[in-house]
């Protein structure tokens, strides 16, 4: 999932940015509103955490810009305001979560990983394609059944995985996943993508799940229990 | 409680009853004499219709009686009785010459004027009939005949002048009618009184009612002012003189209590505001440390970011203890110091900035008087109004520092451009956390630099104050004491 992370504040950017990124998420960071309306409109992130009080167009101003634009990202608002006010002039600008300074970075997690699986359509916390169970709160991919057992996997490889299974049973391109599972920072080769599913397969196999990730020449990848 | 509506209620209804009363009584007892008067005149002339029928011949008393000519004598119900004794000598009892024929028909009662004696006068006592009367008594000689008034009886006249013996008269009447009359007219009066005090028990409540609707309409207004209230402003329409300026007065508070509350609160607002962010910021650092290992490099950078923004917090919490001492505290020692090198010096460190930003610094008047004040606080106050104005003013900034003296004050005022600024912004520039952009990129601005500025200047016996004027021109001036010998 790829995240930005809207936040003046030069430690919090770096902090949220870091925990964020060691939980499996892309994250693009930006110190004003200006940076965060142009990354928004020409990228298409999952989840947009936006503080209120940016300096140069303030995060209302983006907030309300972005849903004019169309923009479909899940925004959570972070803000040092927190009066009933507010938070119900946040939300009725478009945001579609809340969160008042300070917090607990579980809780924004939870709050980010909640957006993420909404802007996605899924309801619960754990997707079921076959014999996989992906469990999106505990990071963790689950083969069932009499030889199932847990799939260690990587960050990089749990990222992909749960993408493919958010999107279960349509195809992805190659493009998106880099656009959603890669951050600014990040270098991609152009063979990235395959090499990481195919360790992903690979290690689905040793776990006793039969073949999941289907090929789709020149499109990219499906994760289905029967290859469509 | 107390309440003025009941407690005037109770005292006019004292008042004016005690005032009823005392009137009633007046009149009735008036009335009464005036009868008793005219009474007394009646008896009065009864008595000397019978003296002056009393003649002493030299030899007898003749009592001039006609029992037809005087009717009222007559026995029966409401007769009236009188009596003429001729007095004994040595203490024997008088003996009765005439009386009127009523007392006969009692003969217990013949001695019914007894008690008064010789005394004359005008007396009550009870009727031989028994009912309630009252008399006159007269004691006197009589005069002679008529027949010896007659030329050549002057001798015989004057013997028997001298010779009359003294004679009692007591004329008696009964006092019912009059009392009758007293009775109804008391009646009266008392009825009255009935009618005047329900009246005026209605009258009075209706009127204090009516009276303090005002009174109480501003009372139960204020009764419904709290702290989420001050907004309110109380309906003044139709309320009397004497409690206008009451009500006036009370608009006037409220409006101060409103801005002080609203100040209070945005203080409050402010400080909480300010402290959300850092400590979000340490929240955040030490919980994405602890969620994982980290190495040694990665702890020290942490602990690094931490301190930052600790030192941060403290200079937020400084400047909040600066103001919340503000007047609690006493000020810092004061010395005549000559304010000419603190400027230069603060010019010194701004210059570059303003420089920088395609302007500069212009220093117009030497002042050269001594001020009172603490050199480490007027550098401080001087530095903080200084980098606002080189950092807020417009692009190009032309900052002017202007020094000069009068009437015991010294003026020291930094002037500079501000585009956009109004003077709705300048009346809340030494409000705590208030700043024109509500961004916080830069985090040494707590918004809080001229608030305490102002704190440190009053601190000091002095002011900070600032304005705008219509070239867009915003100064800000301390005022200090002039130190004595500058």
């Amino acid at each position: 999932m790829r995240v930005l992370l809207a936040e003046d504040s030069e430690v919090l950017q770096k902090t949220l940015a870091q925990g964020l990124r060691e939980q499996g998420y892309a994250v693009d960071a930006v110190g004003d509103g200006r940076r965060a309306l142009i990354n928004a409109r020409t990228t298409e992130y999952d989840v947009i955490v936006l503080d209120l009080m940016l300096p140069v167009l303030d995060g209302l101003s983006v907030l309300r810009q972005l849903r004019e634009k169309g923009v479909r990202a899940a925004v959570l608002v972070l803000t040092a305001k927190g009066t009933v006010e507010d938070r119900v002039l946040g939300l009725r600008s478009g945001a579609d979560d809340y969160l008042v300074k300070p917090f607990a970075f579980a809780e924004l997690l939870a709050r980010v990983e909640a957006l993420a699986r909404r802007v996605h359509g899924v309801r619960g916390a754990t997707i079921r394609v076959g014999p996989l169970e992906v469990d999106m709160s505990a990071k963790e991919a689950r083969v069932t059944g009499e030889r199932g057992r847990l799939v260690e996997l990587a960050p990089r490889e749990y990222a992909v995985l749960e993408y493919l299974a958010h999107r279960a049973g349509k195809p992805v391109s190659r493009a998106e996943l880099e656009e959603h599972l890669y951050d600014d920072r990040s270098q991609v080769m152009s063979n990235t993508i395959d090499v990481t599913v195919s360790s992903i397969r690979a290690k689905l196999g040793a776990a006793g799940c039969p073949p999941i990730i289907h090929t789709r020449r020149k499109i990219g990848y499906v994760l289905a229990e029967r290859e469509p | 409680m107390t309440s003025i509506r009941r407690t005037l209620t109770v005292r006019l209804l004292v008042w004016m009853g005690l005032l009823v009363l005392l009137a009633g009584g007046g009149l009735y007892v008036g009335i009464r004499g005036a009868l008793l008067r005219q009474f007394d005149a009646t008896l009065h002339a009864r008595a000397s219709m019978l003296q002056s029928g009393t003649k002493w011949d030299g030899t007898k008393v003749d009592v001039d009686f006609a029992p037809e000519a005087m009717p009222w004598y007559r026995a029966g119900p409401g007769a009236e009785y009188f009596e003429v004794e001729l007095i004994g000598t040595l203490g024997s009892p008088p003996s009765v010459l005439v009386r009127a024929p009523a007392p006969s028909a009692n003969p217990s009662a013949a001695r019914w004027a007894e008690p008064f004696g010789l005394a004359d006068g005008t007396f009550d006592l009870r009727l031989p009939d028994g009912r309630p009367g009252r008399v006159e008594i007269r004691v006197f000689r009589p005069l002679p005949e008529e027949d010896l008034d007659k030329p050549g009886n002057e001798a015989q006249r004057d013997a028997a002048k001298k010779s009359a013996p003294e004679v009692r008269l007591v004329v008696g009447m009964g006092r019912e009618n009059l009392e009758g009359v007293l009775g109804v007219i008391g009646l009266g009066f008392l009825g009255a009184g009935v009618v005047l005090g329900v009246g005026l028990v209605v009258g009075v409540r209706r009127a204090l009612a009516s009276g303090l609707s005002p009174l109480e309409s501003l009372s139960a207004q204020v009764r419904g002012i709290d702290a989420d209230a001050l907004s309110t402003r109380l309906e003044g329409s139709g309320l009397p003189d004497e409690l206008r300026p009451i009500h006036g007065r009370l608009n006037e508070l409220l409006e101060r209590l409103e801005g002080a509350f609203a100040r209070e609160r945005r203080f409050t607002t402010g400080a909480a505001h300010e402290l959300r962010t850092p400590v979000a910021e340490l929240r955040a650092l030490l919980e994405v440390s602890l969620s994982r290992e980290r190495t040694a490099a990665e702890r020290r950078a942490t602990l690094g970011s931490a301190l930052k923004v600790t030192l941060g917090m403290e200079d937020l919490v400084r400047a909040l203890l600066t103001l919340a001492r503000k007047g609690g505290e006493e000020g810092p020692a004061v010395e005549a110091i000559d304010p000419g090198p603190v400027i230069v010096g603060v010019v010194e460190r701004h210059e570059d900035t303003a420089q920088g930003r395609g302007g500069g610094i212009e220093r117009i008047g030497e002042g050269g008087a001594l001020v009172s004040a603490n050199r480490a606080v007027l550098e401080s106050v001087l530095d903080n109004v200084m980098a606002n104005a080189v950092e807020y003013a417009s692009p190009a900034p032309r900052v002017v520092w202007r020094v000069w003296d009068e009437g015991g004050e010294v003026m020291i005022e930094v002037s500079n451009p501000a585009a956009g600024v109004g003077p709705g912004d300048v009346e809340r520039f030494f409000e705590p956390f208030w700043r024109r952009s509500e961004s916080r990129t830069d985090r040494r601005h707590l918004g809080m630099g001229l608030a305490v500025s102002r704190a440190l200047a009053e601190s000091m016996g002095g002011q900070l104050t600032a304005a705008i004027g219509a070239d867009g021109i915003v100064r800000v001036r301390l005022t200090l004491r002039r130190a004595e010998g500058g």
